[in-house]
């Protein structure tokens, strides 16, 4: 059968595949934990404004991530806590972002999964962490309604901005102070 | 060497420890260890940011340009492309077909300048390479630097170059930095015939045999010991001379092939793909664009010869319109995107997922594959049909041994179905075996770990089938759509 071709066995950890002919070859583990380094190392010498991040314990591949609510905005005054999962084959797949605070946003479900371009099919290897972090702050301040997660969130945001503010600012005081 | 077993997520020190506790187990040389601690403490981060690479931001190893300009390690570019469709550039998303091969002037020039971060570089590549079974390509020969034939006598040595670029370039009597510019044609003969002699040799290595890649690490050293340790040397304007014109590069760039040009030396036929000069290898993505990280670096460097070079240049366009080149240069991806849904309806033309052409590199291959049916490599040797129809010099993409006389097979790309069936067969495989079968890579892989997160793929599913908007967008990656139906 591998006669035929197809692909050959990828994954992070040593593989023993005998397929043939392919140019799909696995990437290591040890390349993507220098590259997660090499951010963190690169992060903690520029940090982005109002947020930080950084390992969970002493898994390189799972960080934790604050938001401080951007001010004029109603998440004003919240802390939002973030997990950032990387998988394995880094930065050649996007790390994998959820929020663990609750917020009331369009581009956030009650999961607390995220929908952001990069972080699905917009993604790129030259990303950063760095990049990904602007790119959720500045969901914060520009919410994408066109794009929502929670239709609902959406719709009212655009049909009465008012009433989404103060029911953010709410959800805000309750879930993330 | 044996594969190391762990797959512990090594962390910088822990990976140090790991490598210097495994170098114990297997190659009790001290003068090695001893080798590697010297260079980390010597290696500061000493080399510009340009020639970071953006994708693993180290010092770029074994650099490609793609037609977009934008450079990245060979081992990059390859894993950020899509194996399904056409790909795109990390940098910029221009999209792209073929994997261009590495550009060895850079390759050269890198060395040169940063010799103990290249090699530090050089030595971890090594070590994953082993582990993967795969290689990249090596290169014996100094395009320009060196004698022709010099080299030769040491193909044992052949991975690692024992160049010492100022005694080199002394010997071939070139000019370096500090001489007249204005001789720099002077040693356009003396580079000429050398051009003949650069090649990418089968290395010593190219099988998976440990031994010889101890035996070359070792040789590495002595040369080192022998040689004083690095300086970190000026390049010269040798190491950034046109293929075309042999004078120093003037808004370069790069071809498929990986020859480096001045713009306005590429002589492109008024319709048609442009073809190297040298390899005469054709360069399929219309003009490719000036590699901006070579021409700051060569403005920096070089910059009264390169304002010369500017001023000659516009002359000249005055008075011949070159107007034409530029248009050309706009043109991006040769292949239709059309093409690739074709695999999923088994339409033609065929595409074969997956399978890259290893002389002009194109991924996936479009039309007829052609495989080797002499090369023992796991990784194979294919090519497309116009390359098979018309066949170059080429060994291969990663180092296969392949010769001319080798017989070729056609064989069959898979169909939808197949795929489907084949991604099933994987899954059940998945627990008992870990995959003698095609394993798609890219595909189980994702699979893996969108395990845990299956409720969340769920919807992403229904979000790909049911919402008009979001479809077309997704349609971009079937490689995702792919793992979701697959759970």
């Amino acid at each position: 059968m591998n006669s035929q071709g197809g692909f050959s066995m990828a994954g992070g950890g040593g593989s023993s595949a005998t397929a043939t002919s392919s140019w799909v070859s696995p990437t290591s583990v040890s390349s993507s934990g220098k590259r997660i380094q090499k951010e963190m190392a690169g992060l903690n010498l520029d940090p982005p404004p109002d947020c930080s991040a950084g390992p969970k314990g002493d898994n390189l591949y799972h960080w934790i991530s604050t938001f401080i609510g951007p001010p004029g905005t109603p998440y004003e005054g919240g802390i939002f806590f973030l997990d950032l999962i990387f998988p394995l084959d880094y930065p050649f797949k996007p790390p994998q972002v959820v929020f663990k605070t609750r917020i009331y946003h369009c581009n956030v479900d009650s999961a607390g999964n995220l929908r952001l371009d990069i972080l699905k099919s917009k993604w790129s290897p030259a990303l950063t962490i760095t990049k990904v972090l602007l790119a959720i702050r500045s969901i914060f301040t520009h919410p994408d309604p066109y794009n929502p997660l929670v239709p609902a969130i959406a719709h009212l945001y655009l049909a009465d901005r008012a009433k989404h503010d103060e029911l953010a600012a709410e959800w805000t005081l309750r879930f993330a102070t | 060497m044996e594969k190391k077993d762990n797959n512990k997520i090594p962390s910088t020190e822990e990976s140090k420890m790991q490598s210097r506790c495994d170098n114990n187990k297997k190659t009790p040389s001290p003068k090695h260890l001893q080798q590697i601690e010297e260079d980390n403490v010597r290696e500061e981060k000493d080399f510009l940011d340009e020639f970071q690479c953006s994708v693993c931001l180290d010092l770029l190893y074994k650099p490609v340009v793609l037609a977009c300009g934008h450079l990245s390690c060979f081992w990059c570019v390859l894993h950020s492309m899509n194996m399904l469709q056409e790909s795109q550039c990390p940098i910029c998303r221009h999209l792209f077909n073929h994997f261009p091969s590495v550009c060895q002037l850079l390759h050269f020039l890198l060395k040169k300048m940063y010799p103990i971060a290249y090699r530090r570089r050089e030595r971890e590549v090594g070590e994953e390479e082993k582990k993967m079974g795969h290689f990249s390509p090596q290169f014996v020969h100094h395009p320009f630097g060196s004698h022709s034939g010099e080299e030769m006598d040491f193909p044992s040595n052949s991975l690692h170059v024992p160049i010492h670029p100022q005694n080199k370039l002394c010997s071939d009597g070139c000019f370096s930095e500090e001489k007249e510019p204005s001789s720099s044609g002077n040693f356009a003969k003396a580079i000429a015939h050398r051009e003949d002699n650069m090649k990418i040799v089968p290395s010593a290595l190219s099988s998976i045999s440990e031994g010889s890649t101890n035996a070359a690490i070792e040789n590495c050293n002595l040369i080192r010991t022998e040689f004083g340790h690095g300086i970190k040397t000026q390049a010269s304007v040798v190491d950034l001379l046109c293929a075309g014109c042999k004078k120093l590069l003037f808004r370069p760039v790069v071809l498929n092939c990986g020859h480096v040009y001045c713009e306005s030396c590429i002589i492109s036929p008024m319709q048609g793909i442009p073809r190297c000069q040298i390899c005469r290898s054709l360069h399929p993505n219309g003009i490719p664009s000036v590699c901006l990280v070579l021409e700051n670096f060569l403005e920096q460097q070089f910059s009264e010869i390169y304002a010369e070079r500017r001023q000659v240049l516009a002359k000249q366009t005055d008075c011949s319109s070159s107007a034409h080149t530029q248009q050309l240069g706009t043109q991006s991806s040769s292949v239709s995107t059309t093409v690739y849904p074709s695999w999923i309806f088994g339409n033609e033309p065929k595409v074969h997922i997956g399978v890259g052409c290893d002389s002009c590199g194109m991924i996936p291959i479009i039309g007829k594959r052609y495989k080797c049916k002499d090369c023992s490599e796991e990784i194979g040797f294919d090519v497309c049909e116009s390359c098979h129809d018309n066949p170059s010099e080429v060994s291969g993409r990663f180092n296969q041994q392949h010769k001319p006389e080798h017989n070729f097979e056609i064989v069959q790309p898979h169909c939808f179905g197949e795929f489907i069936q084949m991604l099933n067969l994987d899954h059940s495989d998945d627990s008992e075996d870990d995959g003698h079968d095609f394993l798609a890579p890219v595909l189980s892989d994702d699979a893996l770990q969108d395990g845990e997160d299956s409720s969340n793929d769920l919807s992403d599913v229904s979000a790909l089938v049911l919402s008009d908007d979001v479809a077309p967008d997704q349609e971009d990656d079937p490689n995702v759509k792919l793992t979701r139906y697959h759970q």
